[in-house]
């Protein structure tokens, strides 16, 4: 699985990584701290899946995924975020996320959540 | 100075704990457990001019800030053990992110708590926090918890508009 991973804190895309580790899924990961980055990665690197942040520097990660899909990219992607309200959710799923994760996670939310995608 | 009374039912200092709590076992897979009589020691370790502040902003029909606070030495143990490096390995860049991310998490479940309609900035992290933060806000909730002998303060303010005693204490 190639997989990318948007976070603008380091420490916070390493415990993501270990996460994934931890509930069995084998990756290859390249890490991105903004959602501009997250975008060119989606594009130019056509992963199997983004696991982003929502509140980040330069594009959040909710614009950043509308990019991605107003650049024609079905990519899949998930949020993994500190905030969960009902309407994020909501917002989150039309602009064509396929979930989103709380933090604080274990790696039992990651293979729940993900085993029905990857 | 003007008072200024909040209607809106706030988190208790039981839920700060237990959304600490949650954060610790999830992220660094040991236990945390509240402290409400910290000993004069444990004051004193936590009262010095360095201690570090990792706060997020909660900004919408509610308005306020969330610190995370906790001496040099607690920030240390925090970032080495989400870095999963030894304390003598973590520098001041890891410090900032690890407790600027754990007020963040932290922040996100408070800010769920207390309303959907508002909006967390990104984390900001203060090192020598002592004697310069003042932050325009009265404290709310406030909890003490102990981790490695270190204190860790979680404590909510609310933003107001004339408050003057600031944050600093």
């Amino acid at each position: 699985m190639r997989l990318v991973v948007a976070d603008d804190s380091t420490v916070m895309r390493r415990i993501v990584i270990r996460t994934l580790r931890q509930a069995g899924f084998d990756a290859e990961v390249l890490e991105v701290a903004d959602g501009r980055a997250a975008y060119v990665a989606a594009i130019e690197e056509q992963p199997d899946l983004v696991l982003s942040d929502w509140n980040m520097p330069d594009m959040t990660g909710i614009e950043s995924l509308r990019a991605i899909r107003a650049a024609g990219s079905g990519v899949l992607f998930g949020f993994v975020t500190s905030e969960s309200s009902e309407a994020m959710r909501a917002e989150a799923e039309a602009a064509g996320a396929a979930f989103l994760i709380t933090k604080p996670f274990t790696p039992e939310t990651f293979r729940d959540v993900l085993s029905a995608f990857v | 100075m003007e008072t200024y009374a909040s209607t809106r039912e706030l988190p208790t200092t039981g839920d700060f704990a237990s959304i600490v709590a949650q954060v610790w076992q999830s992220f660094l897979d040991s236990v945390i457990v509240e402290e409400p009589d910290p000993s004069d020691a444990m004051l004193a370790s936590f009262h010095t001019e360095d201690r570090v502040v990792g706060w997020v902003s909660i900004t919408g029909d509610w308005s306020g800030h969330l610190l995370v606070t906790t001496s040099s030495a607690g920030a240390r143990e925090i970032a080495a053990g989400l870095f999963e490096l030894g304390v003598d390995e973590v520098g001041n860049d890891e410090v900032a992110d690890a407790v600027g991310e754990v007020a963040n998490v932290v922040g996100g479940a408070v800010k769920g708590m207390i309303s959907e309609a508002c909006s967390l900035s990104l984390p900001q992290v203060v090192f020598g926090a002592g004697m310069i933060v003042h932050l325009g806000a009265e404290e709310r909730t406030t909890v003490r918890l102990m981790w490695k002998q270190e204190l860790i303060e979680v404590s909510l303010w609310e933003a107001c508009a004339t408050a003057n005693n600031g944050g600093a204490r």
